[in-house]
């Protein structure tokens, strides 16, 4: 058959929901009917006895079987145990109708066997429920209903049971029977209360069962008080059983009926203010109803309240224990998680966190064994009576999976999913770092290669430097004895072609000084040997070194030097390289008839010299870039140079703390400012006398 | 001028040494040319053989040299008795200005930088030994 299943399973899921809750909002209807009903029919006529009850009684049943047919739960025992009950109760419902039209009232009769066999079979009905829901490892419930028990019991023996007991007009066989009624009542309310202290009261079908049990409770008790004359409302017990019966079966039938015997969540840790305060108002009745008793000079049943007072103290002595120990064990699982955060923090790897991660879930469940295994292919282990993913960004890692008792299980399940989580976290944060650590390794690398590479640029540079000069010292010193004519004197022509050679050769050495030197102050290493310096003095020597090629060339050479201007602290060998530069660059572009100007001035802060010509001018596009190592002015293309001159000059200028700069106008020409601070950045060996 | 216990010699006797065969030729004929006897070494080890054997009225040493460099033959000079007195320039293409002091610590007289004028080398022989 080809079909697609998943579109037809759902639609039918679907079609089901629909149907079911049809059926339950009919049953809804057809309770609520048979109530009122019963209500409006009067107290004594037969059909109200005889037919809406038991037909109301058995409908309820038949509506529970249905539902463990239809919804299958996983242990029927429970429901069909309390359908069981009723069933009973129905029984002897049947009978004493049978005697209300016969105008009987046996008593005891058939009837009573079959009422109080309900009982038993009711309250094995919750109890298989509570087992199934694990329930049982819920010590704290189990003491309340009993502190429920005692209270009720005890109210029970001093208003129902001891009556009976001191009515001399009953038989022992009526007195039994007609105790075993509230005793089984008594008993019934401590299972149910047992029962809801354990359930959710969010599932519809579990809230209309304790609905339902809790109006059987109530109209048993004013039954069995009508029976001791203390309530004349006869008609309100039978309503209000009959109510108990119809929220029962309706349990019964929807849908959620499964949930009662379906193992559910951890009961909260702490016990709420409301539960306590009951639980003290219970506690407290015994005493209560002694001192009632006392000031209505009632007489007293002490044996009965002393042991009640008795009973209720063990219990709440129990109480209080197990909420020390509860207290305790979260303080243990509290310390060992603090523990645990920081182990976590100090693991070094991966392994480490596994291990600090087994060894504490491991001490939080104590009697078992935890382990962290590979993540499962699908979800969830299984097998294990714990399990929890350990994921990181999304990603299964592993799963935290662990096997003790319940009870043990139950206890650590919040700590032991803190672990996992906790675990998780510094899964990721390991990672995070690992990538860090990685990413900073190769960042180091990388540095060291580049200190290796500038290193190996140093090197070379000054490896080349030395391997150029080698050849450039034999070949000066060769010219320089050739143009000397030791060796045989020489042509015009000879000569003067070896004049060429030799100044390439100076210029080819001068290459390699500004080379050298730039690399120098690339790298730092420009040494810088300061002393007192009279610059105006350094100027003038300066200017007048060329003061015969000035001659020859035709250019005007004017120097100004300011009186006063005081010594400067510098290295006189390199200003006088920056000098040098600007001088000789100024009579390098200024043609014959020109004029080079060059002004020593001090303006309190520094010393400033400027040296102007009235060369080719710089186009104002270019002025920026002039200090950039290469680069050479449009306009300097006929004059041979390197490029390297002025970012040299600025290079000295900057380790003496100064400035240069520069104001050009093509055609007009140039002017360079050298500005050398008088506090001098460089320590001075002794402070001047 | 003349080393300690140097034999009288007509003219004084100066070592050169450089690897490099041009340069030594060159330092060679300038001083031979101007009145000096010129005994070469091509290594370092040579150089400190032949000052200690020959006793020269002075060494000029290239600095970067096989073997030996120029600073350790200065400082092996300067410790050998006979030899602890004789007058020392060094010849050096390298850049460092560092390496003029650690010239200077090693015991050096002088010190020329390549390229040099051959006029200058023989100048500052003769401030040392005197005009011949």
């Amino acid at each position: 058959m080809a079909v697609a299943p998943s579109v037809s399973v759902r639609e039918r899921t679907r079609a089901a929901w629909e149907t079911e809750t049809t059926l339950w909002r009919a049953a809804l209807v057809a309770g609520v009917s048979a109530c009122v009903l019963y209500v409006v029919t009067p107290y004594a006529s037969i059909s109200r006895n005889a037919v809406i009850y038991p037909l109301t009684e058995l409908a309820a049943i038949a509506a529970i079987v249905y539902g463990v047919r239809r919804y299958r739960p996983a242990a029927p025992a429970a429901w069909l145990l309390i359908a069981g009950g009723f069933g009973l109760w129905w029984v002897g419902d049947v009978l004493w109708g049978v005697y209300v039209v016969l105008d009987v009232a046996p008593f005891p009769s058939p009837a009573d066997f079959f009422y109080l066999g309900g009982y038993p079979v009711m309250g094995a009905g919750l109890l298989v429920a509570v087992a199934r829901r694990r329930d049982f490892v819920d010590l704290r419930a189990s003491i309340d209903a009993a502190l429920v028990t005692v209270s009720g019991f005890l109210l029970t023996w001093i208003y129902v049971v001891d009556p009976v007991l001191n009515d001399s007009s009953l038989s022992v066989r009526e007195k039994l029977v007609s105790v075993a009624y509230p005793i089984g009542d008594v008993l019934l309310l401590g299972i149910a209360i047992r029962f809801l202290l354990g359930a959710s009261w969010n599932v519809r079908s579990l809230r209309l069962l304790a609905i339902g049990l809790g109006a059987t409770l109530l109209g048993d008790v004013l039954f069995n008080l009508q029976l001791a004359g203390h309530v004349k409302q006869l008609s309100l017990s039978d309503t209000i059983l009959l109510v108990g019966v119809v929220c029962v079966g309706l349990a019964g039938l929807h849908p959620t009926m499964t949930s009662l015997t379906e193992e559910h969540g951890e009961p909260p840790d702490v016990d709420d203010t409301a539960r306590f305060g009951l639980l003290l108002a219970i506690c407290l009745l015994p005493p209560t109803v002694l001192t009632v008793q006392s000031l209505r000079g009632d007489s007293l049943h002490l044996p009965v309240t002393i042991a009640s007072m008795a009973a209720v103290a063990v219990l709440a002595v129990i109480r209080f224990s197990t909420l020390t120990n509860r207290a305790i064990r979260a303080a243990d699982r509290e310390r060992l998680l603090t523990v645990y955060a920081g182990e976590l923090l100090r693991a070094r790897d991966r392994d480490e966190l596994y291990d600090v991660a087994e060894r504490t879930a491991n001490e939080l469940i104590d009697d078992g064994s935890a382990t962290l295994v590979a993540p499962p292919e699908t979800d969830g282990v299984g097998t294990h009576a714990f399990s929890a993913p350990v994921e990181v960004r999304g990603e299964p890692v592993a799963e935290l999976v662990a096997d003790a008792s319940p009870l043990r299980i139950r206890r650590a399940h919040d700590s032991l999913e803190t672990v996992a989580s906790e675990l998780a976290l510094s899964l990721e944060r390991e990672q995070l770092l690992a990538a860090e650590r990685e990413t900073a390794a190769a960042l180091a690398t990388q540095n060291e290669r580049l200190r290796e590479l500038d290193g190996m640029k140093d090197q070379f540079v000054s490896t080349v430097s030395h391997e150029l000069r080698t050849p450039l010292t034999s070949m000066v010193g060769y010219l320089e004895i050739l143009l000397a004519e030791e060796v045989g004197e020489l042509s015009e022509d000879q000569k003067r072609f070896l004049e060429i050679v030799d100044r390439n050769s100076r210029r080819l050495n001068s290459l390699i000084e500004d080379i050298l030197m730039t690399s120098r102050l690339d790298t730092g290493r420009l040494s810088i040997e300061p002393e007192a310096v009279d610059m105006g003095t350094l100027v003038t020597e300066r200017v007048e070194s060329i003061h015969g090629a000035a001659d020859q060339k035709g250019v005007e050479l004017r120097l100004s030097v300011a009186d006063s201007v005081p010594e400067l602290w510098a290295d006189p060998m390199r200003v006088g390289q920056v000098v040098d530069n600007l001088l000789s660059n100024a009579f390098k572009f200024t043609p014959p008839g020109g004029t080079v100007a060059v002004m020593v001035t001090m303006d309190g802060e520094s010393i400033r010299i400027d040296v102007s010509d009235t060369g080719v001018g710089i186009p104002p596009d270019e002025v920026d870039r002039l200090f950039d190592r290469f680069f050479r002015a449009s306009t300097a293309s006929t004059v041979p140079g390197t490029g390297l001159g002025l970012s040299i000059a600025r290079g000295i200028a900057e380790a003496h703390g100064g400035t240069i700069s520069v104001a050009s106008e093509v055609g007009v020409g140039t002017t360079f400012t050298l500005e050398l601070p008088l506090e001098s950045p460089f320590a001075k060996p002794e402070a001047p006398a | 001028m003349t080393g300690d216990g140097a034999p009288a010699r007509e003219r004084p006797l100066v070592l050169a040494a450089d690897d490099d065969e041009d340069i030594l030729g060159l330092v060679a004929f300038r001083l031979e040319r101007s009145g000096y006897d010129v005994l070469q070494a091509r290594d370092g080890e040579e150089a400190f053989e032949l000052a200690v054997r020959e006793q020269p009225d002075l060494a000029v040493l290239d600095v970067m040299m096989p073997k030996l460099d120029g600073f350790e033959v200065t400082r092996r000079l300067r410790a050998e008795a006979a030899t602890s007195r004789m007058p020392i320039i060094l010849l050096t293409a390298r850049a460092q200005d560092a390496d003029v002091q650690q010239g200077f610590d090693a015991g050096a007289d002088d010190y020329i930088r390549k390229p040099f004028s051959p006029n200058e080398l023989r100048a500052r022989v003769q401030a040392i030994l005197g005009r011949r």
